[in-house]
């Protein structure tokens, strides 16, 4: 799931870390913090969720990293976590009615969006017909991807977490290759022609 | 999916999102080339993927408060500590005093009884070198680092020593000058760090500061976190970036003042 540089540099930290190299930790979390974010929204589908689940994937790394063997690779182990917290807390939430949604536009723990939290696919330049246009389909895209049966969009948004390919994603699902291949179309297709593309 | 009567039939979706991954087969690739329509379901599915990933962008500060969770939670749970003998320079001295007892023994067996020989046989090494000083024995000095002598003294389960060499103890207040790029963006970049511990802001000579007080162990995590976000140190006093090996913490807390100097 990670090339040999990276691998090795991860490794490294990883030894610095069990040295009493708090700082070696930390840049971990720096380099996959994002990713396990990622994959824990691919599975909950909010952002609440998603960065609770990635924190707590961190607070398990930082607990079990002096025992960690290394047998795998350090991604290998760290978006299994990812993957197994965050289903935990998709069970969680169904059981207690459903899924919280959160809103594409709704602020996080109250802060604004002045965060940086909510995306925006504007560039510098462009007419403000053309940036509203695309404000709009933004928007849209979001609230169409919650919408998508849950299989479907784990497997999109899988594809689009940095570095993972089908065949890490089939692992992750627990799945076959075809069957990846399968539900990423559908997720496009059922994408495209809800937003009319 | 048929889109004109004059190409080969057209694939279907799941050929076309193979494509958009590079993993079509060739003959769903050359069509896509001669074809508009499948060609503008392609891109229609790369521009879903731009914004999916939009959509999957982190929160921008989201690895710092990872760090500021991981550390909460480190905090409330207790810390095993690890045997003194098991400490990596602890090991390593135990195996040169060991090697070293050996091949003094071995000499004394391979060479005659005289006078000189027995001389030539050192004193065994009774323990490592690297032996920890009890908290109470660490003394508190104000504004000098200063070198414990640890010769007389046993390991204490409640100090924490990484590495090998003379223990130092952090001085009861110190304070280190940084070097960073952008003073403000630096400033703001700290109390990120520090979170929501009480930090007293000040000017010295012009320069912004910042005092604190912490536990030593975090004073060392705070200097390694500063310079592994590329701030440069130029007081050498108190503890080092990634150099904590000879410092020994024994939790208590210290001043410690930051001073800003910009580049």
């Amino acid at each position: 799931m990670s090339n040999d540089t990276s691998s090795m540099a991860d490794r490294e930290l990883i030894e610095k870390f069990k040295n009493g190299e708090q700082w070696a930790f930390e840049s971990l979390v720096d380099k996959y913090s994002g990713r396990a974010y990622q994959i824990a929204y691919g599975v909950l589908g909010n952002r609440e969720d998603a960065e609770e689940v990635a924190q707590d994937v961190f607070i398990r790394i930082h607990r079990a990293l002096p025992k960690f063997r290394g047998d795998s690779e350090f991604t290998t182990w760290m978006y299994r976590i990812a993957m197994n917290l965050a289903r935990n807390k998709y069970r969680w939430n169904k059981s207690r009615g459903g899924q919280r949604n959160v809103s594409m536009d709704a602020p996080i723990d109250g802060s604004d969006d002045a965060n940086g939290r909510r995306f925006d696919v504007t560039e510098p330049g462009l007419s403000p017909d053309v940036r509203t246009t695309l404000d709009e389909l933004e928007r849209q895209a979001g609230e169409e991807m919650e919408k998508l049966p849950e299989l479907y969009r784990q497997a999109l948004v899988l594809r689009n977490v940095e570095e993972l390919n089908y065949e890490d994603i089939a692992d992750l699902l627990g799945c076959k290759l075809g069957t990846i291949k399968s539900r990423i179309a559908r997720a496009r297709e059922e994408l495209r022609k809800r937003l009319a593309l | 999916m048929t889109h004109a009567p004059l190409h080969d039939p057209c694939p279907d979706a799941e050929q076309i999102s193979a494509c958009v991954d590079g993993r079509g087969s060739p003959e769903a690739r050359e069509h896509l080339l001669d074809c508009p329509q499948c060609r503008q379901t392609a891109e229609a599915y790369r521009l879903l993927d731009t914004l999916v990933r939009k959509r999957l962008a982190p929160p921008h500060d989201l690895a710092q408060r990872i760090r500021n969770g991981v550390a909460r939670a480190a905090a409330q749970r207790p810390v095993p500590q690890q045997a003194w003998f098991l400490l990596p320079g602890v090991r390593l001295a135990a195996a040169v005093a060991l090697t070293l007892g050996a091949l003094t023994v071995l000499i004394v067996a391979l060479r005659p009884n005289t006078p000189e020989a027995t001389l030539a046989v050192a004193p065994p090494l009774e323990r490592p070198a690297t032996v920890h000083p009890p908290v109470s024995a660490i003394p508190d000095p104000a504004n000098t680092m200063t070198r414990v002598d640890v010769g007389n003294l046993r390991p204490a389960r409640e100090t924490q020593v990484v590495g090998s060499g003379l223990a130092r103890a952090l001085p009861a207040e110190f304070r280190h000058v940084w070097n960073v790029e952008d003073v403000d963006g630096s400033a703001r970049l700290l109390q990120g760090i520090v979170g929501e511990r009480d930090v007293i802001e000040g000017v010295e000579q012009g320069n912004r500061t910042f005092t604190m007080v912490l536990p030593d162990r975090d004073v060392q995590q705070l200097v390694d976190r500063l310079a592994a976000e590329r701030w440069e140190l130029l007081s050498p006093e108190g503890a080092q970036p990634r150099k904590g090996a000879n410092v020994a913490f024994s939790g208590r807390k210290v001043t410690y003042r930051l001073v800003l100097a910009g580049r």
